[in-house]
């Protein structure tokens, strides 16, 4: 048994480490903290922040999960991303992380037997119980087909 | 006359493939189109084609305001823009480099030519753009995670940005091409066999042809579209589809 969690949110963190001991295959969470939005239009975006999401969000994500995947070899491991969504609107954070999602959708297609799951939450603070119960309860279902949808917990983010 | 006759068009990727399709459609329609590309050969293919050509890097900020400045400075305005170049990424994620290119090509490529765009369409309070994804976006296969990460991010940034710009009468549309006969298609299938395979995973079971994107990049476009926005059009034979009933 291992879980990799790579979470800055310590309450979350605790929560999780607690609740997948019991789990017996590997299981890594990456939390990716909620952006800040500048609260521009984006004609005034400035391509400096791109770079920095796609870099910290994409990018790291990337890395992860190739090390990820690479450790939990021929087991049936599970990697969760989980993917913060400011309230206010954030067109390019909101574009990095759906990119998020189509690699791990991809990473699904060539890795068939792991189990990957992408949750994008517009709550702020944290849900940590409610996360927890998600992640916890797929982390003991294993094999549960995934379509490449994120489950969204939130009311709705808009785009205005 | 056609409806698009006299319209300023920017095509990005337009020396070969689904850019040139595209860039000889809108000038057969009587566009005055200016043909970007990296490659140099886009001096002659616009030349063949009665257009103009600039050639830029569209991951250069500096590079896009100063095509999009040109084009303004030259005809007046900008009608609409295609922003269609790309590159094909690798089938892992072991290529850092071949990776950064994917998202500065395709992620940031796009945003850098939109930004300039709609600062002009803004003003103008009027425009169209098309930001040409691919279905590999919408459902992505066991191909480049990278590059259907990027192609998912612009469907997003597109509904975004058309979100932003439907009050200032500018709309936005994606375009998910399907397996077009180019030559990114020639590069990633080289064997025949290999593309008639990927034609009978077709509903219509045969390739696209550039200029089929062309007609419906026009269509979006034109006034014909003129209550589409935030949408992305998928022109692949049905391949979409089938794989989501798969």
């Amino acid at each position: 048994v291992s879980a990799q969690l790579l979470c800055d949110d310590e309450i979350l963190r605790a929560e999780l480490s607690a609740a997948l001991g019991d789990v017996p295959r590997p299981v890594a969470v990456n939390v990716l903290p909620v952006p800040v939005s500048p609260g521009v239009p984006l004609v005034e975006e400035d391509v400096a922040r791109l770079r920095a999401l796609t870099e910290e969000r994409l990018m790291r994500v990337t890395r992860l999960m190739r090390a990820q995947v690479a450790s939990m070899g021929a087991r049936r491991g599970l990697v969760v991303n989980v993917l913060g969504r400011a309230a206010t609107p954030d067109a390019l954070a909101l574009a990095v992380d759906d990119g998020i999602v189509a690699l791990t959708q991809v990473m699904k297609k060539k890795h068939p037997h792991l189990d990957f799951l992408c949750i994008q939450h517009g709550v702020v603070p944290l849900p940590a119980g409610t996360l927890c119960t998600v992640i916890t309860q797929r982390a003991l279902a294993p094999g549960i087909p995934w379509g490449g949808a994120p489950l969204v917990l939130d009311a709705g983010v808009d785009r205005f | 006359m056609s409806t698009l006759d006299g319209k300023v068009m920017v095509v990005t990727g337009a020396a070969q493939g689904l850019g040139l399709g595209v860039a000889r459609v809108l000038a057969e329609s009587g566009c005055r189109v200016v043909m970007v590309d990296v490659d140099p050969r886009v001096v002659q293919r616009a030349e063949e084609l009665g257009a103009e050509s600039v050639q830029a890097d569209v991951s250069d900020e500096d590079a896009v305001d100063d095509l999009v400045g040109g084009v303004v400075a030259r005809h007046g305005r900008l009608d609409g823009a295609v922003n269609n170049a790309g590159v094909i990424g690798p089938a892992t994620l072991d290529d850092e480099a071949a990776l950064q290119r994917v998202l500065n090509v395709n992620l940031v490529g796009v945003f850098l030519c939109l930004r300039a765009q709609l600062r002009v369409m803004k003003a103008q309070r009027a425009g169209a753009v098309v930001n040409v994804a691919s279905i590999n976006g919408v459902k992505g296969t066991t191909g480049g995670p990278m590059y259907a990460a990027t192609k998912r991010a612009v469907i997003s940034l597109t509904r975004s940005a058309a979100a932003e710009h439907g009050p200032h009468g500018v709309r936005i549309n994606t375009l998910l091409p399907g397996n077009v006969s180019s030559e990114m298609l020639l590069r990633s299938y080289p064997s025949a066999n290999l593309r008639l395979g990927l034609a009978q995973l077709t509903p219509l079971r045969r390739l696209g042809k550039p200029e089929e994107v062309g007609r419906a990049v026009a269509f979006l476009l034109g006034p014909d579209a003129s209550y589409v926005t935030g949408q992305a059009l998928a022109v692949d034979g049905g391949a979409l589809g089938a794989w989501e009933s798969l």
